[in-house]
Order: structure tokens, then sequence, then C-alpha cells
């Protein structure tokens, strides 16, 4: 089978032809850049306040208070048990990860020695 | 083309770690000490690629004998058995080989500017050459003991180079881990050696191959093959020390500890097919490969979600990055576990022919892709540490507006990861995801999701890091940023982009080959 033409093939369902797929993004942004040159606003100007963020009518600079830590807060709070297994497993414990490579191999053994494989 | 390129590709390196000593002891500088062992790589890399055509193009396998009078006769002496040391290049070990090269040039490159000079920067050199040669040793080897040697090598030095900022509290130990968890791995494949060499009396690996009895000593031998190689390639759950590890040695040396981890997920591959896969050879009692392939599938699937889940919620840069390293060898382990599982089906290989072999094409590609886009990840990390001289994520914001090449090099790099197109991930996931869907529409549904809390972790790392407003205050180096560290992240970006536009050719003259290269199914 010839992989290339698995990739670029439709018969699963997929085109993926990125050169072109890059040429025709390129030609809409292209559009898109004409047709702002013609019709959109010219009242821009870069030395106003209407550059700034707008924060909820908030004139001052954007809170950015908001760090790394506090990123997908309610994500890691509703899966606060699981992830907390995860961090006892990763405790930076040598002892605890030649264990887990004895268990590794004392399963595999199990599975193989015992005809399982 | 010569004959004796096999071996210069490795004792180069090796040769070279020598001298450079001697040269420092002549008084040789920085200056003179960079351009010959970034010289060296470069001529490694013209070598690995000079045999593209003989290998990969036109299908051929390369057999250097060594010490023989004509070493590319694979038995010299005449005799049934090979009695020599053998390096053999197929597809699949010139497909890693270059993975090596193109990824310790870069990081070397890199490292001229990563590294200050202290007066000790010539062992740097010499323990980087020491490590890429036995990366390149443990490619090239068709010899299990030989194959032991090298992965001793390239251990020692990398956790010599893990250890290399002796100043500092935590890489010290960092290498010691290092040390301590390869020394584990590397005892138990000299276990799994030893068994094999005692039922058949070789370490030739076709020849023990031809010879397997499928025996109980057999099996034993391939789980600690495999469990040691898997320890050491990062698979759940023996991942735990790689987070610890990567993310203490300093950036170019982690890039290599990654590279030392594909190399030894390509041992992994080679022990499951060209070791102990020989499923034309009608024993009855030989392994189940649908089991195997299964215990593999697993392994891959908690790697990718063990890893994703723990990378969502680190605050370590590089931590986070080397989380997503175990959950990419997931994807790899996922295609090759498809792969492993269709071999040997009772339909005339016909499984294997639509999706098996696409699957394993696509954990092969991903592998190279994997090493590019993540090697260039942790150099932009490595910028972000020298900038803010902290890896913790709270403490940095808004280097968008200073280091723009960097912003737009780590997005390349997370769009890359994350199975965007037009990048290289993109490609290689299509593939895996396509495959394994056919396989089992739960694993492929499975994979898609792991890469979308990948987007999600990246980006956060470039809201925190690049995004916001410029603070001068948190930036604890305002030097430019070196050319070297530049050159090694464009590189990437260039390669990255570039196998995204064009993953067919890369596909059709690597890719293939390597599949070849490992599997003989007729």
């Amino acid at each position: 089978m010839n992989f290339a033409e698995h990739l670029l093939k439709q018969d699963i369902g997929v085109f993926w032809y990125p050169a072109i797929m890059l040429l025709i993004l390129l030609f809409i942004m292209l559009i898109f850049y004409i047709w702002g040159r013609l019709y959109f606003r010219k009242d821009y100007n870069a030395d106003t306040d209407q550059v700034k963020p707008y924060n909820s009518g908030n004139l001052d600079e954007v809170n950015y208070s908001l760090k790394s830590s506090n990123l997908y807060w309610g994500f890691r709070k509703s899966m606060e048990g699981y992830f907390n297994f995860l961090r006892s497993l990763h405790n930076g414990d040598l002892n605890d990860y030649s264990k887990w490579f004895v268990i590794f191999i004392a399963l595999c053994l199990l599975l193989v020695g015992g005809g399982f494989l | 083309m010569s004959k004796h390129i096999p071996v210069i590709i490795i004792t180069l390196p090796l040769l070279f770690a020598f001298v450079l000593p001697v040269l420092g002891f002549a008084g040789a500088g920085p200056r003179v000490r960079n351009f010959l062992v970034t010289a060296v790589f470069i001529a490694v890399n013209i070598m690995i690629f000079s045999l593209i055509p003989s290998v990969s193009l036109d299908g051929g396998i390369i057999y250097y004998a060594l010490g023989a009078i004509d070493p590319t006769v694979a038995t010299p002496e005449g005799l049934d058995f090979p009695v020599r040391i053998l390096l053999k290049i197929d597809g699949f070990s010139l497909f890693i080989a270059i993975i090596i090269g193109i990824v310790s040039l870069t990081s070397y490159i890199y490292s001229t500017g990563f590294i200050e000079e202290d007066g000790k920067t010539n062992y740097f050199a010499v323990i980087f050459m020491l490590l890429t040669a036995g990366l390149l040793g443990m490619t090239f080897t068709n010899d299990l003991f030989n194959f032991f040697v090298f992965l001793e090598v390239a251990s020692i030095a990398g956790a010599t180079l893990t250890s290399y900022v002796t100043w500092k509290k935590h890489p010290p130990y960092a290498g010691f881990k290092y040390l301590l968890i390869s020394s584990i791995a590397t005892t138990f494949f000299l276990l799994g050696v030893g068994l094999c060499y005692a039922q058949y009396g070789s370490f030739n690996i076709e020849y023990i191959n031809l010879s397997l009895s499928h025996s109980l000593l057999d099996r034993i031998a391939l789980v600690f093959m495999i469990s040691a190689m898997a320890m050491k390639a990062g698979a759940v759950p023996m991942h735990i020390w790689v987070p610890d590890t990567y993310s203490e040695a300093p950036t170019p040396v982690t890039v290599m500890l990654k590279t030392a981890g594909i190399v030894c997920l390509y041992a992994l591959f080679r022990i499951s097919f060209s070791l102990f896969g020989n499923p034309l050879s009608g024993i009855v009692n030989s392994i189940n490969n649908t089991t195997l392939g299964w215990i593999v599938i697993i392994l891959g699937v908690f790697s990718m979600f063990i890893g994703v889940s723990m990378a969502l919620i680190q605050h370590d840069v590089k931590r986070l990055m080397a989380f997503h390293s175990v959950s990419q060898v997931g994807y790899m382990l996922l295609g090759l576990g498809v792969g492993i599982a269709v071999y040997t089906n009772n339909d005339n290989g016909q499984a294997f022919q639509i999706f098996g072999k696409v699957a394993m094409a696509g954990g092969i590609f991903h592998i190279m892709n994997n090493a590019f886009y993540k090697s260039l990840l942790f150099l932009t990390a490595g910028v972000m540490e020298k900038r803010f001289g902290t890896r913790n994520l709270d403490s940095m914001i808004g280097l968008a507006h200073k280091d723009l090449f960097t912003t737009i090099a780590f997005v390349i790099g997370a769009l890359a990861i994350s199975g965007i197109p037009p990048f290289n991930g993109f490609a290689s996931k299509l593939l895996i995801y396509e495959s394994v869907y056919m396989f089992s529409p739960m694993l492929s549904i499975i994979a898609m999701f792991v890469s979308v809390l990948t987007l999600a972790s990246f980006m956060k790392v470039f809201y925190s890091s690049f995004l916001g407003p410029r603070r001068e205050d948190l930036i604890v180096n305002d030097k430019k940023i070196p050319l070297g560290m530049t050159i090694g992240m464009l590189v990437l970006c260039v390669l990255v982009v570039l196998m995204g536009l064009f993953p067919d050719i890369v596909i059709n003259n690597l890719v293939e080959p390597a599949i070849s290269g490992l599997v003989n199914l007729k």
C-alpha cells in the first residue's frame, strides 16, 4: 500500500493536501485584504484609546493577575480526586519508581509464563 | 560511497570525544571547539543522508562486519552463523539515525548559545559527543551485547550531562535518578540477552530470530527486554522519572534525553518484530501477537491519558513538556500496538495490509515528527527559562513583546504537537486516528480527546508566558538571544512546517522503507 495515496485519497473520507490548502488559505486572505482595503472603516487611529483592549467598559489596563495556576480551575476542581491520585503517584521517590517497574515485569511474566500470551 | 560509512558514522563522534580534551589542553578556545563539534555533526548528517539512496530508496540493507577483511559480507568466514559484531542498516535504523543526526546537530548549535563558558564547557561537548555516538551505535548494531554496551554509554553520558549544572541543588539529583533508572533497565536488558545467548550461543539478532524456539525462556527474555526499553522510553507506569529528569537537565540535554527515549522505543520495536516477531515460522506455540498487541495498546492509551492529565496541572514549563513527552509516546505505542495485534491474524495478512501497516506507519512517522516538534518546544522553554530565570509559568508574562521569533517557534511547536494542520503532527496523527478507528473506534476517540487536552495545555503556556503586557521587571536576562539558539530553533521550525506541508515525501521515502525494514509480511 502506498501511504501517500492513503493520506491523499478521498476514499477514506479525508482530503489532505496541505500545499493546496495553504494556497487556498492565502488566496482567501488576499481577498479579505483587498475587501478590507476597499470597504472597511478608515477612521482607525493607532494613537487613541480605540486600540486598547476592551475590558467590560473599564478603560484602565486589563487586569492580568490571572496566572497559569488559575487556569482551568473548574476542570481541576471537579476532578480533584483523580488529580490528587495522580500527584501521589508522582512523588519523586525512586523506590516507588522501581516498584512500578517490578509490578510491570511481574504482570507481564504472569501473562507470558501463565500461558495467557 | 565508501563501504566503511556505517562504522565511521559511529566512530567519528567517538573519536572527537577523545580529541577535544587534547585540543583543550593545547589551548584551543571555545570557537575552535564549537566549530569542530558542529563540523563533526554536519559530517555525520551528510554520511547518514548519503545512505538514503541505497537503503531507503532502493530498499537495500547494508551489513558491516567489524574487523573483517571484507566488511560488507555478513558472514565473512563463510560460516553458517555470524561470529563478528555486525552493524546492520535498514530502512528503520536509518530513519532513527536521521532523527539522531538532526536533533544532535540542532541541539548542539543551540547549546553553544545556551551553555555559558565556565572553563568546563569542553567536558560538556565531550560527553555530548559520547551520548550521540552511543545513540547511533544502538541504532546501527545488529548484536544484542553490542547494543547493551552502547546503551550503557548513552545512559552514563546522559546522566552526566543531566547533572552538568552541579552548582544548583536539583540537577545532580536528577542525574543520579536517571543513572539509577538506566542501571535497572540495562540490568534487566542484560538478563534478557543472557537468556538468549544461553540458548542459541549467539548475540546476533537475525540469527536468534531464525533459531527461535519460543520456549518459556524466550518469553521471559522478551518480557525483560521490552520492560527495560519501555521504562527507558518513558511508557506508563514506568514514566515517573521522565519529568524529574527532563525538567532539571540543561535544555539541549533534555532534547538529547528525549532522543535517547526515542532510540529505546526503536529498540522496543526491534525486539518486538526483528528479534521475537517470527509469524512465518509456523511454530505452533509462537507468541500470541494479538494479546501482545493489546498490552502495547493499553500501555499506549494509559501513557497518552496520564501524560496529558499530569501536564494540564503543571506550572513548571519543562515538567509540563516532559509529561507531554510521555503522552506522545502513547501515540507511538498505540500505532505499534495495533500493528502487532493484527500482524498474525488468520486472514492472510489482510487486516495488517489494510490498516495495521498504516497504524504502524503513523506510529513511526509520529516518532520523527515528535522528535522535531518536541525538541523545538523544549528549546523555546530554554529561552523562557533564560529570560525569566525560572521555569514557573506563574512568574512569566508578555514574552512575545521581547522575543517575537521564540513566540512564533512556540506557536508552531504547540500547534504541531496538538495535531493542528498544516504542521507535521497532524499528518502522523491523522494516519493513527484513521487506522486505529478501523481497529477500535473507541481508541481513536481517546487519541483525539488527548489531542484536545494537549492543545488546552499549550494554550495555558502560551497565555501565561507569551501574552500579556510587557513586564521588564520580571526579565532577569535582557541580552539578545545568541545566534546559536536562534539557528537551532529555526532549523526545527522549518522541518516541522515542511514535513507538515509535504508529508508524502517523508512517508514515501523514509517511513515506508522503515516499515519494510521492520516487518516482512509476504
